[in-house]
C-alpha cells in the first residue's frame, strides 16, 4: 500500500501515461481511500491543462525559415588546403598510388564515399609527377577500406554532446563551418594517406565557400569534382554547361565510370588539376545519373 | 507504439526530401522548447533554424534516430542557455548606455488558438515562465522537455544522460514546485491541495 508521499509522486506523473500497470493499480487503490491525494491529483491535472492552454503556435513561416537556413548551408563549400610544405613531399610521393586508385578503375564505386576530402589538393600535386607511370593494378585494390567513414569534424564542443565517429582519429584542423571526412582507421596501417596524415601533411587550414547557383542546386548529382587551373586547352565536350557565375562555371556529365575516368584523364592530360571531391559539401543523391563539375574561374 | 519513418537513414543517403520530412517531424517540439526558453517568437525561430542547420552539417554522424533526437534537444537547450546569457549581457550593456540602449525584445503575443483565449493564454504563459525561472536548472530542464516538448521519459533520460528514475523524481518535484509557486503568486486559480497536510493528519487519526 502506498503512503501519501509515494502517491503524490505517481499523481504528478500519471498524466504522462508512463506508469506501469502495477503503479497505476496502486495509485487507484490509494486514491479510493485518500481524499487529500485526490485533491492533489486534481491540482496536478490542472497544471497539465495550463500547459495545454498556453501552448503557442509556431509562426506560419517557421518551416520555410528553417529550410532557408539549411539551403544556405547546403550551398557548396569547397575545402582548399594550403599547398604542401616541402617536408611533405615524400609522403605525397607515397600517396600517388592511392590517388591513382581514386582516379582510375575504382572511381565509380568510390563516388560519394567521402574518404578523400583531405587528399583533394594534394592529388594534383601527386599527379604532376606520377600519373604516367602509376601501376593500374592498384585500381583493383578493394575499396572497402575507404567505405567506412571517420569524421574529422571540428572538435565537438562539449555542449553538443554525442558525436559518433566510426573509427579513425585523423584530425584535420579546420574552421567550424565545415565537416570533413578523412581516412578511416581501418585503412590506417597500410595506407600512405593515413601515414601522411599522421605526419601532419593532411592538416587543412584554408577554405573558400562557393554558393551553388540555384539552377544547379536543383539538379540531383551523385558526385562532384572541382577543376582548377588555366591551361589553354578547351574543356572536353562531354561536359555540358549548366551555369556560370563570378566564381566558377558549372558543368554536368554522366555519372558513369568510363565517362568519369575519361574526363579525369583528359582534363589532367590538358593540364588541369582535378579534385574528386567530397570537399564539395552538398547533398548527394547516390542514385542520380549525373556528376557535377565545377570549373573555377581563373 | 508506431514505428517512425526512417527519415534519418534516407536523408543520410542523400534524399533531400527525407531531410525536409525530418525537419517537419521535429520542428514543432524544438520550437516549443526554444519559445518557452526565450519568450520571443523571432529568437525561438532563429534557434530552431540553427538547430536544424547543425543537424544538416552533422547528418552523417548520427547512428539512429534516437541519437539524432537526443542530440537535437540537447543542442536546443544549450542554444537557449547561450541566448539567455547573451540577453543578460545585452541588458547589462544597454543599462550602461541609458536611453541609447537597445530595446528589449517584446514578449510574443501570438494567440495560441482562438482570439478570445489570446489574453488568457498569454497570461498563463507569462505566469508559467516566471514560475519556471524559480525552479532549479535540473528541474526546469526536465519539465521543459516533458511538458513543453512532449518527450518520453526515455528520451529525456537519454538527452540529459540521467536515469529514467531520476527523470521521474525530478519531474514530480519540478511540477510540484511549479504549482506551489503559481499558487503563491495567486494570479491564476488552481485547485488547491494546500489542505493536504491537515487531511492527511485527519486520515491518520481515523
Amino acid at each position: 500500500m502506498l503512503n501519501c508521499n509515494q502517491c503524490e509522486m505517481l499523481c504528478a506523473l500519471v498524466a504522462d501515461g508512463e506508469l506501469s500497470p502495477e503503479e497505476n493499480e496502486m495509485l487507484q487503490e490509494h486514491l479510493q481511500t485518500c481524499a487529500a491525494c485526490r485533491d492533489y491529483l486534481a491540482a496536478c491535472n490542472a497544471m497539465q491543462d495550463l500547459w495545454k492552454q498556453s501552448e503557442v503556435l509556431p509562426p506560419p513561416n517557421l518551416h520555410e525559415h528553417i529550410m532557408q537556413g539549411v539551403r544556405k548551408e547546403q550551398s557548396v563549400v569547397v575545402q582548399k588546403p594550403h599547398r604542401l610544405p616541402r617536408r611533405g613531399f615524400l609522403a605525397v610521393a607515397g600517396m600517388a598510388a592511392c590517388v591513382v586508385l581514386v582516379l582510375s578503375g575504382s572511381l565509380g564505386s568510390m563516388l560519394g564515399k567521402n574518404a578523400f576530402t583531405a587528399i583533394s589538393d594534394m592529388s594534383s600535386v601527386a599527379m604532376d609527377s606520377t600519373t604516367a607511370s602509376a601501376p593500374t593494378a592498384i585500381a583493383e585494390q578493394p575499396t572497402a577500406a575507404v567505405e567506412s567513414r571517420a569524421v574529422a569534424a571540428p572538435e565537438a564542443t562539449a555542449d553538443e554532446g554525442i558525436m559518433v565517429a566510426d573509427a579513425g582519429d585523423v584530425t584535420a584542423s579546420v574552421d567550424d563551418s565545415a565537416v570533413l571526412y578523412s581516412q578511416p582507421a581501418a585503412a590506417a596501417e597500410e595506407s600512405p594517406v593515413a601515414q601522411a596524415a599522421e605526419e601532419g601533411v593532411l592538416a587543412i587550414t584554408g577554405e573558400t565557400a562557393i554558393a551553388l547557383p540555384e539552377s544547379v542546386s536543383e539538379i540531383p548529382f551523385a558526385s562532384a569534382y572541382l577543376v582548377e587551373g588555366s591551361p589553354d586547352a578547351a574543356l572536353p565536350e562531354t561536359l555540358q554547361l549548366l551555369a556560370t557565375t563570378e566564381d566558377a562555371t558549372y558543368y554536368s556529365a554522366a555519372n558513369d565510370t568510363s565517362v568519369l575516368q575519361k574526363l579525369v584523364e583528359t582534363l589532367i592530360g590538358s593540364g588541369y588539376d582535378v579534385i574528386m571531391t567530397d570537399a564539395v559539401a552538398m547533398p548527394y543523391d547516390r542514385t542520380a545519373t549525373l556528376s557535377l563539375w565545377i570549373v573555377e574561374n581563373s | 507504439m508506431t514505428t517512425q519513418p526512417d527519415f534519418l537513414s534516407r536523408a543520410q543517403s542523400g534524399d533531400a526530401h527525407a531531410f525536409e520530412q525530418l525537419v517537419t517531424h521535429f520542428e514543432g517540439r524544438v520550437y516549443q522548447m526554444a519559445f518557452r526558453s526565450t519568450n520571443n517568437a523571432e529568437d525561438a525561430a532563429d534557434i530552431t533554424q540553427e538547430v536544424f542547420v547543425r543537424v544538416w552539417r552533422r547528418l552523417a554522424e548520427f547512428r539512429g534516430q534516437s541519437a539524432l533526437s537526443t542530440w537535437m534537444y540537447r543542442v536546443t537547450m544549450n542554444l537557449c542557455i547561450d541566448h539567455a546569457r547573451r540577453k543578460t549581457a545585452r541588458v547589462q550593456a544597454s543599462s550602461l548606455h541609458d536611453e541609447e540602449g537597445e530595446a528589449l525584445p517584446t514578449p510574443d503575443a501570438t494567440p495560441a488558438h482562438n482570439p478570445e483565449q489570446a489574453y488568457d493564454a498569454a497570461t498563463i504563459r507569462e505566469e508559467l515562465r516566471v514560475a519556471m525561472e524559480t525552479l532549479s536548472e535540473d528541474h526546469r530542464q526536465v519539465v521543459l522537455l516533458r511538458d513543453v516538448s512532449g518527450l518520453s521519459y526515455l528520451e529525456i533520460a537519454e538527452t540529459l544522460k540521467i536515469t529514467q528514475g531520476t527523470v521521474k523524481s525530478r519531474l514530480a518535484r519540478g511540477r510540484d514546485a511549479l504549482r506551489k509557486n503559481l499558487l503563491s503568486r495567486g494570479n491564476i486559480s488552481l485547485p488547491s491541495a494546500s489542505n493536504q497536510q491537515e487531511r492527511r493528519q485527519e486520515d491518520a487519526e481515523l
